[in-house]
């Protein structure tokens, strides 16, 4: 093929590339598929920031829909760029709540967070009118620009902040490293020793922000890393149960022995165990335990569970929790970032509130049984450091009892139909808070912050 | 393995490519190898099934070969081989297909309650992919060779035409005849059967994609909460799940017809633009063609067809059309399902046997009419055929009845939305299918021009390969049949 055929053949394509890229974009656009349509709304939430490179697009307002269902609910952003639609007053005395999505959110609408139900507290006599400061996807280096900016520029009267820290700011389990998914402040140390990421993360940014078709092809890459993990463990998995494996329980988790072996891998294969008849009158199979304690309803017989929750077999807890000095130091982007909102909150006469919420399962079921788990060390890590800087510190894993049988939801006579467990206050697999957890959330951290108001005046 | 997934997006073009670099002999190894896989993908213990259907018909094959002679015993010989491929698919289909429903009759007719000593328990067992297609083909095979349509062939070639992976588990319904021949041809690799192919797929995927997946989405809120809705929703709902069977199993035909064509082979075309049909008989006949020629000839045609006195006829239209009921389905539901739609086909043949009304519809009545008609009257008994049990109502049967009690009695309730992103889609694809109806060739002109033609088979494609990475497109609806 001759040097101008070949020039020839690659305008075509290059034309035919361009059309279909720009076909694909109208057909987006014009169709906005559901699978993809929660991932656009989040995009299209946030906004290119030369300081913390991400933040939230002021004035948007949009009703989100997670892809799996997980959770829906109303995403408002007032004029300040933080999350709900009030706006702060010039005579109000402000409480800020910084962190990542656990802070912003997700999982409810705007009338639901943690944050937005603080809001009007009296703490000392003086009512306190809240702003989300949150913002997804935030590390340390993030919290504390974010502190920075609403102290200097947005919040003149901000007089309080509640800075939460999340589990996977500074640490995150080995297997999701394996995967070469890094905790936030990991993420910010590479960035900051890359002089250019900060202009080349703005071009991609703005660019999966224009055009949707760019947006869709990123989160498409980023679900195929995840699609191919899980499509790997699933293979292995019916592989394991095949009995042409080997079952090695820390690479397959728990499965159980009835699900092993060839004969009843055949069984499972073409059989399913049908739900069994019910012989005896209809309510007789709702009997409560006989430690449980019980209400009866015009409706049916509710049996509140037993509390505490068992541990589940795969999760493993501790006696105690090991001391600060005993655990690795904060990494160094971290304590760097933590210390710059400790000058910037002393320099403006803050008062910085750092709040450990347990949000793992992990921790919850082994606080709930007086244990502790291991998924707590980045807050004691934490802690460790503000106490010895003079700050102060509120843990919320007392109030983890609470999340054993409380009333969800009662009948028109407010008797319960529902108690909860722990699983009704984390998303499941999502790990953000429901709205009975922002609830919880709220709850607890008016007791502690009363508490803190009386030993020392706001 | 589902055609609208990304497995399928990058299996198909690896098998294409190896296919096309082997020798003839090679390349029909090569298909039944990636045919089993297409199958185990689903479950490795499926093929076992596939296996059972293709020995146990070349069994039967082989004996009616050994007693081919003219002798009325070598003939009694010869349909005893064949009862035996026909009832060792039937009976596989039935073990796994209606076993539990035939146990819900039984006790159903006799009264018994779970805790009866005689009531028969649900057995659990699981349906598997396809099941209903392949025994089907492999039904039709055994009876062709029976009647020396096609001669007896070696087990490999018939392993080969029932497991052939583009229509093994939700069809065409593939004739021997049709397909056999075709594996002992040399098949190369063309420009024209690429983007015939092509399009084809592009097709498939923007039905399945762009309308059949959206309007589910719309369906199922319906469906699942039927009491909440009003009439005009329940009507809605009950036109959209029609699109919804349409997009979904004529674009997977279509996908199916195009992989084949890829290769070189000619698949016929399953549906017809059904909605276009201007009564019922007319949309039976375009709509899943495989399906219900199968059931002309194996099932209409023995029993007499249209050959016999005009009552019987009825009786024989009337079980033919049954059976197509409950083929697709083991529950009461797709009885009535099918009832419903036998009993419109005997009435409409009985009403247009009088020549005066016939005329009159054929020549008088305006398309748009008989069009709505047929739409109508194929959408009213979708109550029964997407219904499944609802803890608050009873079984798939009683919620199809109450379903189709809110819509003839205009109950008030809350109105559906419809967004935009499916109307389109609808729009664009009925409006094509109109104007090819017209005219077939209409669009050829616009298709004949490359750059258009790849820009939108680019497009449906990339588009499609986008959702499917972040997520599975929802199941074949036809797949559970």
């Amino acid at each position: 093929m001759t040097f101008r055929r070949w020039g020839k053949w690659m305008i075509r394509l290059g034309g035919l590339g361009l059309a279909i890229f720009v076909g694909l974009e109208l057909s987006l656009r014009i169709f906005q598929p559901s699978s993809l349509d929660y991932y656009r709304k989040l995009k299209l939430l946030h906004v290119y920031h030369p300081e913390y490179l991400v933040g939230l697009e002021p004035g948007v307002d949009y009703y989100l829909r997670h892809n799996n269902g997980l959770w829906e609910g109303r995403f408002t952003i007032n004029s300040l760029g933080y999350r709900g639609s009030v706006e702060p007053a010039p005579d109000d005395t402000v409480l800020g709540c910084l962190g990542d999505s656990l802070v912003m959110g997700f999982g409810v609408s705007d009338e639901d967070t943690f944050c937005r139900r603080l809001d009007g507290i009296e703490l000392s006599g003086r009512r306190m009118r809240t702003q989300n400061l949150g913002v997804d996807a935030f590390g340390s280096q993030g919290y504390a620009a974010r502190l920075d900016e609403a102290v200097h520029e947005k919040l003149p009267n901000l007089r309080t902040v509640l800075l939460f820290i999340s589990p996977n700011d500074f640490t995150l389990p080995q297997e999701l490293r394996d995967r070469g998914i890094l905790p936030d402040d990991d993420t910010d140390a590479i960035r900051e020793r890359n002089p250019g990421f900060k202009s080349a993360f703005r071009v991609q940014f703005e660019l999966t922000r224009y055009f949707f078709t760019l947006h869709a092809a990123s989160v498409a890459r980023q679900q195929l890393i995840i699609r191919r993990a899980l499509l790997e463990k699933n293979m292995r998995r019916e592989l394991v149960e095949s009995g042409l494996l080997e079952y090695r329980p820390a690479i397959d988790g728990a499965i159980p022995e009835n699900e092993r072996g060839f004969r009843n891998y055949l069984r499972r294969s073409f059989y399913r165990v049908p739900t069994p008849p019910v012989c005896a009158p209809n309510n007789a199979h709702e009997a409560p335990a006989p430690d449980a304690a019980q209400t009866s309803t015009s409706t049916a017989t509710v049996t509140r569970p037993n509390c505490p929750q068992a541990i589940p077999e795969q999760v493993q807890c501790q006696a105690r929790a090991p001391q600060a000095s005993d655990l690795e130091p904060l990494p160094e982007i971290t304590r760097r970032a933590y210390e710059r909102m400790i000058r910037t909150a002393r320099e403006n006469n803050v008062r910085l509130i750092i709040v450990f919420l347990p949000v793992q399962m992990e921790t919850l079921y082994c606080e709930m049984n007086g244990k502790y788990s291991r998924f707590f060390d980045h807050a004691i890590r934490a802690g460790g450091f503000f106490r010895s800087q003079g700050i102060e510190t509120v843990d919320l894993r007392p109030y983890v009892g609470e999340m054993c049988g409380e009333a969800l939801e009662t009948n028109a006579a407010g008797e319960p139909t529902r108690y909860s467990g722990v699983t009704d206050y984390i998303i499941q697999g999502d790990g953000h808070l429901t709205d009975a957890g922002n609830r919880w959330a709220a709850r607890s951290l008016v007791r502690e912050l009363k508490k803190l108001a009386e030993a020392n005046a706001f | 393995m589902l055609f609208n997934s990304l497995h399928y997006f990058l299996f198909a073009p690896a098998v294409i490519a190896v296919y096309f670099a082997l020798s003839p002999r090679m390349q029909k190894l090569w298909l039944l190898i990636v045919s089993f896989y297409f199958y185990a993908v689903f479950r490795i213990p499926f093929t076992a099934l596939l296996l059972f259907s293709i020995v146990i018909t070349h069994i039967s094959v082989l004996g009616m070969h050994r007693w081919s002679g003219d002798r009325p015993f070598d003939q009694r010989i010869r349909k005893a081989w064949l009862w035996l491929a026909i009832l060792g698919n039937a009976s596989l289909l039935y073990f796994f297909k209606f076993i539990d429903f035939s146990f819900d009759v039984f006790n159903s007719l006799l009264s018994l309650a779970p805790c009866d000593p005689m009531y028969a328990h649900p057995t659990g067992v699981v349906l598997p992919m396809g099941i209903s297609f392949f025994t089907l083909q492999a039904i039709g095979y055994a009876v062709d060779i029976y009647r020396g349509t096609i001669p007896a062939g070696r087990i490999y070639g018939f392993a080969l035409f029932l497991s052939f992976f583009p229509q093994l588990v939700a069809g065409p319904i593939m004739r021997a005849k049709d397909l056999l021949f075709q594996f002992e041809q040399e098949h190369r690799l063309t420009y024209e059967n690429v983007r015939a192919g092509m399009g084809l797929i592009a097709l498939g995927l923007f039905k399945k994609t762009m309308m059949a997946d959206p309007a589910g989405e719309v369906v199922d809120r319906v469906f699942q909460s039927p009491g909440a809705y009003g009439w005009a929703s329940i009507w809605l709902a009950a036109g959209l799940h029609a699109l919804q069977i349409y997009g979904d199993f004529s674009g997977y035909s279509d996908m199916a017809i195009g992989t084949g064509r890829i290769m070189g082979y000619q698949i016929p075309i399953n549906f017809n633009r059904p909605f276009l049909a201007v009564d019922m008989t007319d949309l039976w006949r375009r709509w899943h063609i495989s399906l219900s020629t199968w059931l002309r000839d194996y099932v209409y045609i023995p029993l007499g067809g249209g050959r016999v006195s005009r009552v019987r006829t009825y009786v024989n239209v009337f079980i033919t059309m049954f059976v197509s009921g409950i083929w697709h389905g083991a529950g009461l539901n797709f009885v009535l399902w099918g009832g419903f739609h036998a009993l419109v086909v005997v009435l409409e043949r009985f009403v247009f046997s009088f020549e005066r009304i016939n005329t009159y519809f054929r020549e008088r009545v305006p398309r748009f009419i008989k069009v709505s008609y047929s739409f109508l009257f194929f959408s009213f008994p979708l109550f029964f055929f997407r219904a499944r049990a609802l803890p608050e109502i009873g079984d798939a049967a009683d919620v199809g009845i109450f379903m189709a009690g809110r819509a003839l009695s205009f109950a008030g309730g809350a109105m559906i939305e419809v967004p935009f992103a499916l109307i389109l889609p609808i729009i664009l694809l009925m409006s094509a299918e109109i104007c090819v109806e017209k005219r077939e060739e209409i669009f050829e002109p616009l298709l004949r021009r490359e750059a258009f033609f790849w820009t939108l088979v680019g497009v449906i494609v990339a588009y499609c390969l986008l959702l499917y990475s972040v997520t599975d497109s929802a199941p074949f609806v036809y797949f559970q049949f």
